[in-house]
């Protein structure tokens, strides 16, 4: 519970931390979003001064800044200036796309990456080693970006994929859509971005994976189980995989982490409508607080995801929970 | 005829058929990194050796000089480069993996660091069970027959339940004894079962070992640099050196009469206070080299 406790607290001084830098780093930027207007002639500089002024963008940095923390207490989260409403509902409708995308990524990275990774390290001599090791090889050296157009071409050529989107029109707009159907439409349109991330955090996670698993079956009880008749593939999992847990679980939050800062680029190219899209028009319609609360969230995910690593390293390591 | 020793009745040499057989056991490796700089090293090296029913053999000798090699040989963790091992009569190297399957049951290995060769995850019980687990015994006899094999090497049934690390050395080692006891073998490799190990400790572990022998009727390989404690055990004792087998005999007649310089290193080694050789009972030959 202490070390609960502990964690939480890091994660918050942590969350406060990351708020003021994206503040002070958003404010730094030129300009803001009533920038264009100014270039409109019907538009006066007095009008476009009082609308600053009503949204508090000539105030401060820390007036905006304990204005914005008062519109967090109250669950507004500060006000969109694009979208004219309180910047929470939109940035959390995005943020739950988001998630869906690098959780699914995240899961379909590691459950290829457990086996993959676990195999070359029990058979370093196989010929099946050197083809996933040049395949591993192959994705480490592609850019994220190439995959990702390579997809879309394959999408847009082929047309068995959507090449774009989170849900169909059709399926979006028709109540007799069941849930099921939606469910389908959900999955073809998540297939590729999700394999584009998937595919960009699987050689990372197979090189750990074999690394790990390398030096759990070198360790002297997995030379001794051996010794003792015990099958090979209980060595492997019942031996060497909870040995090799710890550094692998500790890239649980990682892994997320890489997944988030991965899908901004991934979902602008795939018009995912995800955080890294609203991100991207934020910060290019100089939406101050959306790029604050989008920043934050993303921080938020990868703190949560560190959380995460560090509560299943105290349930599994014993020296851990022993301090 | 036969022999009264360690309480135990042993048929004569010559009516015994031989456990183990080695015949011109050679293993190398090699080291070094480049193609064009790699050295052969000879870790062992022609081995003969014979090894009798429910007898102590000694392999003693330096760090380096291939003991580790061939308890590692004996149970199949390396494969010789050449030469014949036979248990029970059978050619083990000719085997395939389930007639080695079968064979690994009856040759088990005490290693040298117990507390490394337990997975610090798993609890005493686990270590200990989980050999008769895999010949698909139920968990419930496995557990039953665990606990009784723990209480045999003096580990209380209230301690069964922590793990590898929370025991001291000696209690370490005495549960690696009984998880490669569960089985039942019938030769005990002990690879070094001394060493990290205080004086008293060690004596606790002879006086183990050497009650064991007499319960359980075993034959025990005992690999040591150690003579001193070898010689308490033992019958026969092997000098191995570079990899070779130097010089053996009966305990008495190497430690009274050691003719090679390393044998005669090993012998001088020993305080005078722990062993006097007159002390040493003259044991038959149980192994022949």
């Amino acid at each position: 519970m202490r070390f609960l406790l502990r964690r939480l607290l890091h994660s918050l001084l942590l969350l406060a931390a990351a708020s003021v830098i994206a503040f002070a780093l958003v404010n730094l930027a030129p300009g803001d979003f009533y920038d264009a207007l100014r270039l409109r002639p019907e538009v006066s500089a007095g009008t476009v001064a009082a609308i600053r002024s009503e949204h508090g963008l000539d105030r401060s940095l820390p007036e905006k800044y304990l204005g914005w923390l008062r519109s967090v207490l109250e669950g507004d989260w500060g006000v969109s200036l694009a979208y004219n409403s309180p910047a929470r509902p939109i940035v959390w409708s995005r943020a739950k796309n988001t998630l869906l995308l690098g959780a699914t990524a995240t899961l379909l990275a590691w459950l290829l990456a457990m086996p993959l990774g676990l195999w070359v390290a029990a058979y370093p001599a196989k010929w099946s080693n050197a083809l996933v090791s040049v395949t591993i090889s192959i994705l480490l050296a592609t850019p994220e970006l190439v995959l990702a157009l390579l997809m879309l071409l394959f999408a847009v050529r082929t047309g068995y994929l959507p090449a774009g989107g989170m849900l169909d029109e059709a399926a979006r707009g028709s109540r007799a859509a069941s849930l099921w159907e939606q469910a389908a439409d959900l999955t073809r349109h998540l297939f590729l971005p999700t394999a584009c991330l998937a595919a960009g955090l699987l050689p990372i996670l197979v090189l750990h994976v074999r690394a790990a698993g390398k030096e759990a079956l070198a360790s002297p009880f997995v030379t001794a189980a051996r010794a003792y008749g015990i099958p090979f593939r209980r060595v492997l999992l019942r031996h060497a995989l909870p040995a090799a847990a710890n550094p692998l679980i500790s890239l649980v939050g990682l892994s997320l982490g890489l997944m988030m800062s991965s899908s901004l680029v991934v979902e602008a190219i795939f018009s995912w409508p995800g955080l890294g899209q609203l991100m991207w028009n934020a910060i290019l319609e100089r939406d101050f607080f959306l790029i604050v609360d989008a920043v934050l969230l993303a921080t938020g995910f990868l703190i949560g995801a560190n959380l995460l690593s560090d509560l299943l390293l105290y349930a599994s390591d014993p020296r851990i929970r022993a301090g | 005829m036969s022999l009264e020793k360690h309480g135990v009745t042993v048929p004569a040499p010559e009516l015994c058929p031989p456990l183990l057989e080695l015949r011109r056991l050679s293993k190398c490796y090699l080291r070094g990194g480049w193609p064009s700089a790699r050295v052969v090293v000879k870790a062992l090296d022609n081995i003969h050796l014979t090894l009798r029913d429910s007898s102590v053999l000694a392999i003693v000798g330096k760090s380096g000089s291939g003991k580790s090699t061939l308890a590692r040989c004996l149970v199949f963790l390396e494969r010789p480069n050449s030469g014949e091992l036979r248990f029970e009569g059978i050619d083990v190297l000719s085997l395939n993996k389930n007639g080695l399957k079968a064979i690994r049951t009856k040759i088990q290995l005490v290693f040298q660091q117990p507390a490394t060769a337990m997975n610090p995850l798993l609890s005493a019980l686990d270590i200990v069970a989980e050999p008769l687990l895999i010949q698909h015994i139920s968990k419930r006899e496995s557990c039953e027959r665990a606990l009784a094999a723990l209480e045999e090497v003096d580990i209380d049934r209230a301690s069964v339940g922590r793990k590898p690390l929370d025991f001291s050395g000696g209690q370490r080692q005495r549960i690696a004894i009984a998880r490669a006891l569960i089985l039942q073998p019938k030769l005990l490799v002990l690879d070094e079962p001394f060493s990290g190990l205080d004086l008293i400790t060690q004596t606790q572990i002879v006086d183990l070992l050497a009650r064991l022998r007499t319960s359980l009727a075993m034959t025990f390989l005992l690999i040591s640099h150690d003579l001193c404690m070898a010689a308490h055990l033992a019958d026969t004792i092997a000098v191995i050196e570079s990899g070779r087998i130097v010089e053996s005999g009966t305990v008495a007649s190497l430690l009274s009469h050691p003719w090679r310089k390393e044998t005669r290193e090993l012998v001088d080694s020993i305080p005078e206070l722990l062993l006097d050789p007159r002390q040493i009972v003259t044991r038959r030959p149980a192994a022949t080299f």
